[in-house]
């Protein structure tokens, strides 16, 4: 038996960080594709919440709300619109997530057949 | 035993340990590992590993190790990043989607606004090639053409790298002054109701009351839905449609001096939908349908077009000396042509215009929006030519135009009805013409307009009297051809 320092070999080293690196890998993967997946279903969540709203002002543009607040799974959820000109409106829809803006339309609808 | 600075004597095994006081005897044979490594603690099936990997070398298995540890590595970042860009690109393409769609829906909206005279235009607006741009945020690109009675648009709505199409046919709602469910604009007056004829709506006389069997006792209760006043020939301004036939004919006209006409007769089919990439494609023979889509392509045909039963054939426009439609689908088309149209079997959601005869026979059947077009022309002998004939138990969902030319001196001139309709016909859709109406035992879900009811009952003739006819205001929405007075709302038949 040899009598040396204590310590560890360059192998040993390079195998406890291969181990290391084996485990941490998916860990760390997993991590971060929850969190983008997190951000990506804010922006489908988004997007399908103003195609509704969109759809709700084409064929009542007299009901929509300036303001308008949705709960979607516990979450609340804000559609501000915003429109501007007389025949031919311009609409500025944006949805926002708690404070943070998730998405946001814009669209031309005539309104000058409407009685 | 202590190993030397240049080898390394490998643990004994209990048969072979050493005896105290001296070396092991017969020690077996052990391998060796030269240049003062130490490999305290190497099992012999990893020394036999290495040894393989590098059999005679002193430099080590570091590199190698490392080697394969990063390759690993670099292959579950790349997938973990691919996997994190595909998440994220599939998310802001499905929000660019919804801003594309909506910018092609404003494309329409902003073709309504200019149909309905926004920004000095008016119903007969058409652009090649409208573009408009959304400050940084995206760019609509609108065109549109006339198509028959009809219009043919495309809106692209562009959002960065996604964009969105919509395209199909425009018309309108149905114009107020087509409300009533009967509008007789001559001057001759009343109308009697025979035979358990039943009208579901307004009714727009001259003068005269509404009557029932005998011409004796007033319809009860028709004060109320009895209109009178004067009304136009038409309810609607028929340039757009004369200039449309004015356009057909010359297309007609300069075929022969087309220098890139196809020479002799062709089958349109998909297998050359190539040739309709030039528009409008000539051909100087006859041309057969097969199935096609030339999505608003003019086939200029100086001979025969033929429509058969293996047709199948979407938004093209056939201008030919003579159209025969024996089967087959048709969708979106236009057909003209100066001669006599009969449509004998299939099913056509197709215009068709013609200067003369236009017959539906019992085993056609039209569906929305299908146009049936006769603008009539002077004969020698100086009667109208021309008019809309369908068969009886036909069933037909179109509108049927008949109208005589503005230059042509209508008056004094023997005219036959402008539409006929055989006894057993159900129709959807509105019956317009300049003329009379001759109908008995039909029914008619959509209204007419007419100047008078002219029909032959038990071989007497009667006028304004309506035998065993229903009339009824039309179910849901019903397309009209883009006609008439604004304002008016937008309606579309969309194929993409």
């Amino acid at each position: 038996m040899v009598e040396g320092k204590a310590g560890y070999t360059l192998l040993e080293v390079l195998v406890a960080l291969t181990v290391f690196l084996l485990v941490l890998t998916p860990l760390l993967t997993r991590l971060v594709i929850t969190g983008s997946s997190s951000r990506a279903a804010d922006r489908i969540t988004a997007a399908c919440l103003l195609e509704q709203e969109s759809a709700l002002a084409s064929h009542s543009p007299d009901a929509v709300l300036p303001h308008e607040t949705r709960n979607l799974y516990g979450r609340l959820w804000t559609v501000k619109t915003a429109t501007t000109g007389g025949e031919l409106k311009e609409y500025q829809m944006k949805a926002y997530k708690g404070e943070r803006l998730a998405g946001s339309v814009r669209w031309y609808q005539y309104c000058g057949n409407d009685e | 035993m202590t190993s030397e600075r240049s080898t390394i004597q490998y643990p004994l095994s209990r048969a072979h340990a050493r005896k105290p006081g001296g070396c092991a005897e017969n020690p077996p044979k052990l391998l060796r590992r030269e240049r003062g490594v130490e490999a305290r603690g190497e099992t012999p099936t990893l020394q036999f590993i290495f040894e393989i990997i590098k059999p005679d070398n002193d430099s080590g298995y570091a590199l190698y190790l490392v080697l394969i540890v990063l390759t690993v590595a670099a292959i579950l970042f790349t997938i973990t990043l691919t996997s994190i860009r595909n998440t994220n690109l599939q998310s802001i393409r499905s929000l660019q989607r919804t801003q594309a769609d909506l910018l092609a829906q404003s494309g329409i909206a902003r073709l309504e606004y200019f149909l309905n005279g926004g920004d000095g235009h008016d119903i007969t607006w058409q652009s090649a090639r409208y573009e408009e741009r959304i400050g940084s945020y995206g760019a609509i690109l609108l065109s549109c053409a006339r198509w028959g009675a009809y219009n043919r648009f495309s809106s692209i709505g562009t959002r960065l790298k996604v964009s969105r199409t919509m395209a199909g046919l425009v018309g309108r709602d149905i114009p107020g002054v087509l409300r009533p469910a009967l509008t007789l604009s001559g001057h001759i007056g009343g109308l009697v109701l025979a035979e358990g004829s039943a009208i579901d709506g307004q009714v727009v006389l001259h003068h005269g009351a509404v009557k029932r069997n005998n011409n004796r006792t007033v319809e009860r209760g028709s004060g109320k839905w009895t209109v009178h006043r004067s009304s136009a020939s038409l309810p609607f301004d028929k340039r757009p449609l004369d200039d449309f036939i004015v356009k057909c004919r010359t297309l007609l006209a300069n075929a022969s001096g087309d220098t890139l006409a196809v020479p002799s007769s062709i089958t349109l089919t998909r297998d050359n939908d190539s040739l309709i990439g030039r528009s409008p494609l000539v051909v100087l023979g006859s041309c057969t349908v097969g199935r096609i889509d030339g999505a608003g392509a003019t086939v200029v045909v100086d001979g025969t077009v033929l429509v058969n039963n293996s047709t199948a054939c979407m938004g093209i426009c056939f201008v030919a000396q003579r159209v025969i439609v024996e089967g087959g689908q048709t969708r979106g088309c236009v057909f003209f042509c100066d001669k006599p149209i009969v449509i004998a079997a299939g099913t056509h959601a197709s215009q068709f215009f013609s200067t003369d005869s236009i017959t539906v026979a019992e085993d056609a059947r039209c569906a929305s929006p299908a146009v049936l077009a006769c603008r009539r022309v002077v004969r020698p002998d100086s009667s109208l030519s021309g008019c809309i004939i369908i068969a009886g138990d036909c069933r037909v969902s179109a509108h049927a135009i008949c109208y005589a030319d503005s230059t042509e001196l209508f008056r004094g001139m023997r005219a036959g009805p402008g539409i006929v309709v055989n006894q057993g016909a159900e129709i959807n859709g509105f019956l317009i013409t300049d003329s009379d109406i001759d109908i008995q035992a039909a029914t008619v879900n959509g209204g007419m307009y007419a100047r008078s009811i002219s029909t032959m009952h038990n071989n007497l003739p009667s006028k304004n009297w309506l035998y065993a006819c229903a009339l009824r205001e039309p179910g849901g929405t019903m397309m009209f051809p883009l006609l008439g007075e604004i304002p008016m709302r937008v309606e579309m038949n969309r194929e993409r």
